[in-house]
């Protein structure tokens, strides 16, 4: 705080060189009059001095200063840039505080006694009242002087109340930016730690309305392939309808009536808007406010961008999990090691496709009469592998009655149909083969023609014998009979072959297969199995397989083999 | 960083008393939220949300007040605020809060205007 300035006429005062009368009483009355100036004097230096309440320090001076002129109409005006604004008014009509004035217009409301408070360079500004009805004025010269005197202490204290008045003001905007600093740190904070878009934007819209005190909100947000986000407070539904078509396209906010719209970016994309209703306090949003607003709004758009990213991997992740199991699941019901049968070689072979698809083999039953099955399940995935576990286990089961194939068949489809959900069902071959004899009964529910291939390379295509298991529970399976004699070779297989895609998309066909299987003739059941493979590898190339690809191979023993 | 933040409740005849302690920030503001919601489910309109213990507030600790300032007037009720640290009543006095809420010096004060049937600010 400045020091208080020597101050003008109070030397005089104390010397007590100033008296207007000769007689004894004028004497004491004087000596009366200055201990009543001193005093005052005193108490306004210990008053004004005490306080930087610049509204507290001109109710002071507006008391004493009316009192001691007995005037009950009284302005103090305080210099503003090149004029002045009235400070502090009593009595008067015309001027309220805040006004500007000048010494003329003050003149004219009959304020015509007008006091500098300090002089020259420090002159804060001027009392101002109409003329004093006190006795003697304005021939008393020392309470003139008194009144100079007090409003020239009263300017130093003014000017270190005014400048208090500016570190205070300066204190609330340094409050303000730390504040919004502050936010803009735990924001990002906030933001880092959630994966969450709801929560993010719940957090994003929590702040700008405790910052702006923002009653009506909405944020929306229409990421591609993520679910919407929509989050109103106070406003309608068409509303912000409305809003997601007038959102900015450009990264700057514009206003819309009473709302402020700030776009959500993803990229060079804006994928959301955020609407902001007029401010509870205050006047409306400033550049500056804007501003603010839109780099709060900007760090919400990374976040959420990267919650979608993150919910986009966690969804590949969770896809990807599921087709692991669903493979796992699919390895587990391949036999482990095909059984020994007597007279019969017997392999198979099964290559998974890039997103599992949903072939099945099986050899069940006892080793005198096995039952050969090649199924292939609509589908793919979980719910695909699922299924070819419900077949086998069906299969099992009826397996423990005596049934005839068809009857099997039947059974199965009939069960299938209970238990399959759906549009769900599953192609099949079933061979029953007789040990002993070579016989074969078999059913083909509209799997790929089986390649019955002679020892001596002559090939017999076997047809569907009826419609896939689990579409129609009435359908009765017929079955064909066919006897494999010594050499003689039976290759099921699923669709997956004769689709195999080569890089030019050509298919490997019926035709190929068969004239690659008659090649192989002759050959044991496992080399034509592996050569078959091989001539297919061949084929695709590198190609990825969308389906499955299964082989099973039975052969009789050669005689002379 | 986790910085504590705790809201203890407990009732003065018909208003319900919010204590806040420690930093209602960004990471809290949704449990103060919770909070406040769960009041105004129960039917509990005349709040005081004493702040005597509250260290901090930011942009997102406003914001609750905010969001439910409206429902609780509308349901005849209030939200005052009351024994704020003269630290934070500066952000709430910066950011234009006391023109919107009434701020009260002691939670009796606060109290008192319930019981003379100021319910509005």
């Amino acid at each position: 705080m400045r020091p208080v300035p020597p101050v003008a006429g109070l030397s005089r005062l104390l010397r007590g060189e100033v008296y207007s009368g000769n007689t004894v009483e004028d004497r004491k009355t004087d000596s009366r009059l200055d201990a009543s100036r001193l005093e005052s004097l005193l108490e306004s230096a210990r008053i004004l001095g005490s306080s930087l309440d610049l509204h507290e320090q001109l109710n002071h001076l507006m008391r004493t200063l009316m009192g001691r002129l007995l005037v009950t109409r009284a302005l103090i005006a305080l210099r503003d840039g090149s004029g002045w604004r009235a400070a502090a008014v009593r009595g008067l009509t015309g001027v309220r505080q805040g006004d500007a004035v000048t010494p003329e217009q003050a003149e004219q409301a009959g304020l015509t006694l007008q006091i500098p408070i300090g002089e020259g360079p420090r002159e804060a500004g001027f009392f101002a009242a109409p003329p004093p009805r006190r006795p003697g004025w304005p021939d008393d010269a020392s309470e003139q002087e008194f009144l100079e005197a007090l409003l020239s202490l009263a300017s130093a204290t003014i000017e270190n109340a005014l400048a208090h008045e500016e570190i205070i003001e300066a204190n609330r905007e340094l409050a303000q930016k730390i504040h919004e600093l502050n936010t803009l740190v735990e924001l990002a904070r906030a933001f880092s730690a959630s994966i969450d878009p709801e929560e993010i934007g719940r957090l994003l819209m929590l702040t700008l309305s405790g910052r702006w005190t923002v009653r009506h909100h909405a944020l929306l947000a229409w990421p591609p392939g993520q679910a919407p986000l929509t989050l109103l407070r106070n406003v309608s539904a068409e509303q912000a309808a409305e809003w997601k078509k007038s959102a900015p396209q450009d990264g700057e906010p514009v206003r819309d009536g009473a709302f402020v719209l700030l776009p959500l970016r993803s990229g060079e994309a804006t994928v959301g808007v955020v609407a902001l209703g007029p401010p509870g306090a205050g006047e409306g949003y400033s550049q500056e406010d804007l501003e603010f607003c839109g780099a709060l709004v900007a760090q919400a758009s990374v976040a959420l961008d990267n919650a979608w990213r993150f919910q986009d991997t966690l969804y590949r992740r969770q896809m990807e999990r599921e087709l692991e199991l669903a493979s796992a699941i699919q390895r587990d019901l391949f036999p482990k090691e095909m059984p020994h049968i007597a007279g019969l070689e017997l392999t198979a072979a099964n290559r998974q496709a890039r997103l599992v698809g949903g072939d099945y083999y099986d050899v069940l039953g006892a080793p005198e009469a096995p039952l050969l099955c090649v199924a292939d399940v609509a589908g793919k995935g979980l719910p695909a592998a699922l299924l070819m576990a419900t077949i086998q286990a069906t299969l099992r089961a009826l397996l423990e009655f005596p049934l005839t194939l068809t009857e099997l068949a039947n059974r199965a489809n009939r069960l299938l149909c209970g238990s399959m959900p759906g549009n769900r069902y599953a192609t099949l071959f079933l061979a029953r083969y007789d040990a002993a004899t070579g016989e074969c009964e078999y059913v083909n529910a509209a799997q790929c023609q089986a390649i019955l291939v002679r020892e001596g390379g002559r090939q017999e295509l076997l047809d569907a014998t009826g419609l896939p298991i689990g579409m129609f529970s009435s359908l009765e399976y017929e079955s064909r009979r066919l006897t494999l004699a010594p050499g003689d070779a039976l290759v099921i297989y699923s669709d997956g072959v004769t689709d195999a895609q080569a890089p030019s998309e050509e298919e490997f066909g019926l035709e190929r297969l068969c004239s690659t299987v008659s090649g192989l003739a002759g050959q044991t059941a496992e080399l034509m199995c592996a050569g078959l493979l091989e001539a297919i590898n061949r084929f695709v190339e590198e190609t990825p397989q969308y389906d499955d690809i299964t082989v099973m191979v039975a052969r009789r023993v050669s005689e002379t083999g | 960083m986790t910085r504590s933040f705790l809201i203890e409740t407990r009732d003065e005849g018909n208003v319900r008393i919010l204590a806040l302690r420690g930093f209602l920030d960004a990471h809290t503001a949704p449990r103060f939220e919770a909070a406040v919601e769960e009041e105004l489910r129960a039917g509990r309109s005349r709040l005081v949300v004493d702040c005597t213990g509250l260290d901090y507030i930011s942009s997102a600790g406003l914001g609750v007040f905010m969001t439910f300032i409206d429902e609780a007037r509308g349901a005849g009720g209030d939200i005052k605020l009351a024994s704020i640290q003269p630290k934070v009543y500066q952000i709430f006095d910066v950011l234009g809060f006391p023109a919107l809420f009434d701020i009260q010096p002691a939670v009796e004060d606060a109290v008192a205007r319930f019981e003379r049937g100021a319910g509005e600010g």
